[in-house]
């Protein structure tokens, strides 16, 4: 079909009908998905049997989950560096799987070495639909406003390996696949989503969004990208509207000079627009901007939940108002996904039973695996580590990430992500989660009433008694803060959170909560710094947690001061 | 207070900052660098033996002269910091990513 001879109504609508369709596929598979479930499994034995492991494990003489369960262990990634290196270096195939690589993503390494994983075609295609299709489905059930475009904060890098495949991120290549709609569809122009060189794409997300006043969703990859865009629009407001008005590109703005050329050859001046949100922007930030600014606005799509929730917070306190819905994003990671979200503004999502044959290790198991369940064995309200064999090669693979069931829908699971297990923040057995961390710090910014930039922990294991430290940046704050005060507000809701905490901070072994107020623009610089040394601007991630020493060194450097001066006078 | 001095020499541009680089002076510095390169100097040297302190804000601008070089391929030197800004850059990862003299 050539859909540049659709209005963007008439792709839009095209895309509910195929999203209404998937919803509706994924509601007749949670009926049965056990099933659904064990059947993948079956495919991926028969599929893989002729593999390196398919024939360590005789993968062609199993017909049953615990025939699967007692032959195959449990894995981690290092069962499998071996072999992701000799496809990646040597160019062997049939090794983990005999389905097509079609891409190598990396996980970012936050907690040791990258984590190199391949994703199939196999892999890709269920992502794919779930992830597009399905999502398209559940958002069109409560939004029906066809009739705008979407501002696009997704940014495609690849580099390539030296066996042509594709080396980087799973959304690069799913926006590289939609490209030839999503040029239609999209307010962001695709110098941005595909930047060249040291293109500066987050002034063309913005510049082009505001130009285009018929907005009604923003997509992200997670709301931090959403909360930086809107936050750069209200720094950055003068210099974009100017641009919309003379139908320029400022030209401080990084770009390739040919990238610069082509996008200029297509822009007009919008004097009627650039005067209409001139008047918006003069009346000030006190009220959220976005409705006004983009009067169809109804909704904010991209990871909201886990380290996320606090930029889900931001954005309804700061920047939108109730008419705008969210769609959280499912769980997914570097190796697979594992749930799509089946309402709007829910946090928890149903399991996928064709993405990836799950079992779950009950967190109270203590590691027994012979405790291991199927989807169908779940208990609502328990915690389960997930367990998961994938299309892209990976049997019986132990996520670390602790998941708690929140309800069924129908018979499929409704999950929601919990923390990376042995990625709790402890200084002594405590218990700590980085939700526990998180909730302290908003609590103790709505309490102070201060605009919370974002926050870092530092699990400071080495003082005497152990403690944690906050360092955080804010945005605007009332005059006459006492940091004290502020840190043994945060404290006493830290103890809340975190019960085990509180028993041993009385007992004398767990310390005071520390607090450090960061210099302006800290958190920018430790993005800026991270994309100069070549990561994607929508793909790094906050630093909630210090993991490294560079991390530690960062931001304990750049503690403004004149808070403590302030405090001691 | 950041007092900035400019200084011409040939194809090479002196910066020479005197007090403190921090929110309420980068953009000072932001500004001068942007004439800097409108004018089109691509050799430029940051001379920092007077600076006593550099913020958070102030590294960003930094930062943006070495991606601006680096587009154009040009000659970025930051001499001389004093302790406290060196040791700065060198818990930001600064001193890998510019071109220090010591």
């Amino acid at each position: 079909m050539d859909l540049s001879t659709l209005s963007v109504e008439e792709i839009n609508k095209l895309s509910a009908q195929q999203g209404a369709k998937a919803l509706q596929k994924l509601r007749e598979e949670s009926l049965d998905p056990m099933t659904i479930n064990e059947q993948l499994l079956m495919t991926l034995l028969r599929d893989n049997a002729d593999t390196e492991i398919g024939r360590k494990y005789d993968f062609a003489s199993i017909h049953s989950i615990a025939e699967y369960q007692k032959r195959v262990p449990v894995s981690t990634y290092d069962d499998y560096a071996d072999y992701v290196y000799r496809m990646l270096y040597n160019d062997e195939t049939n090794l983990m799987t005999a389905y097509d690589v079609q891409l190598y993503t990396s996980t970012n390494g936050t907690m040791g070495n990258p984590k190199i994983v391949p994703m199939t075609d196999k892999a890709i295609a269920v992502q794919n639909f779930y992830n597009a299709q399905v999502h398209s489905g559940v958002i069109n059930e409560g939004v029906t406003d066809y009739s705008g475009h979407f501002l696009s904060l997704l940014e495609c890098r690849f580099i390539e390996t030296k066996g042509g495949k594709n080396f980087g991120h799973l959304s690069s290549i799913m926006l590289q696949d939609s490209a030839p709609i999503m040029q239609h569809i999209t307010s962001t122009p695709m110098e941005a989503l595909f930047p060249q060189g040291d293109t500066n794409a987050r002034y063309l997300q913005a510049r082009f969004g505001l130009a285009t006043a018929d907005i009604t969703s923003i997509n992200c990859s997670f709301l931090s990208i959403a909360v930086e865009l809107l936050r750069y629009i209200e720094t950055e407001w003068e210099m974009l509207v100017d641009d919309i008005e003379h139908g320029t590109i400022n030209e401080d703005i990084r770009m390739p000079e040919e990238v610069r050329e082509k996008l200029l050859e297509r822009i007009e001046p919008m004097p009627e627009r650039a005067k209409e949100l001139r008047e918006i922007f003069q009346q000030g930030f006190d009220e959220p901007f976005a409705p006004k600014v983009w009067k169809k606005l109804r909704l904010i799509c991209g990871v909201g939940t886990g380290p996320f929730e606090i930029y889900d917070s931001k954005l309804k306190e700061r920047f939108v108002n109730d008419q705008v819905h969210f769609f959280y994003a499912g769980i997914s990671s570097t190796e697979a996904m594992f749930s799509v979200p089946v309402s709007l503004d829910s946090k928890d999502s149903a399991l996928v039973p064709n993405s990836v044959f799950y079992e779950f290790l009950p967190m109270d198991a203590n590691g027994d695996f012979s405790q291991v369940v199927t989807m169908d064995k779940v208990e609502v309200g328990k915690e389960y580590e997930i367990i998961m064999t994938s299309p892209s090669g990976l049997y019986r693979y132990r996520m670390g990430d602790c998941i708690r069931i929140m309800g069924m829908y129908n018979k499929l699971p409704l999950i929601r992500m919990q923390y990376r297990i042995g990625n709790m923040v402890e200084i002594i057995d405590d218990h700590t989660t980085e939700d526990m961390l998180t909730a302290a710090v908003v609590d103790t910014a709505k309490k102070f009433h201060f605009d919370l930039v974002d926050f870092t922990v530092y699990a400071d294991r080495d003082a005497m008694p152990p403690r944690y430290v906050y360092l955080l940046e804010m945005g605007d704050h009332p005059d006459g803060l006492k940091l004290e005060e502020m840190r043994q507000y945060l404290d006493e809701r830290l103890c809340t959170y975190s019960p085990d905490l509180k028993e041993y901070q009385e007992k004398g072994i767990g310390g005071q909560t520390g607090l450090h107020i960061l210099q302006e623009e800290t958190y920018l610089l430790y993005k800026d710094i991270m994309v100069m040394k070549g990561r994607s601007f929508s793909q790094v991630k906050p630093v909630h947690i210090i993991r490294n020493n560079f991390q530690y060194r960062f931001f304990f450097s750049l503690i403004d001061r004149a808070w403590e001066e302030a405090d001691d006078e | 207070m950041l007092e900035i001095k400019k200084q011409v020499e040939g194809q090479q541009v002196q910066i020479d900052l005197i007090g403190n680089l921090d929110t309420n002076t980068a953009p000072d510095l932001d500004a001068l660098m942007k004439t800097v390169f409108e004018e089109g100097a691509s050799d430029i040297v940051l001379e920092l033996g007077q600076l006593k302190y550099v913020s958070s804000a102030g590294l960003r601008v930094i930062l943006r002269v070495q991606k601006k070089i680096n587009a154009i391929k040009g000659r970025f030197v930051v001499r001389h910091p004093n302790a406290i800004v060196s040791e700065v850059f060198a818990s930001t990862g600064f001193d890998e990513i510019l071109t220090i003299e010591k």
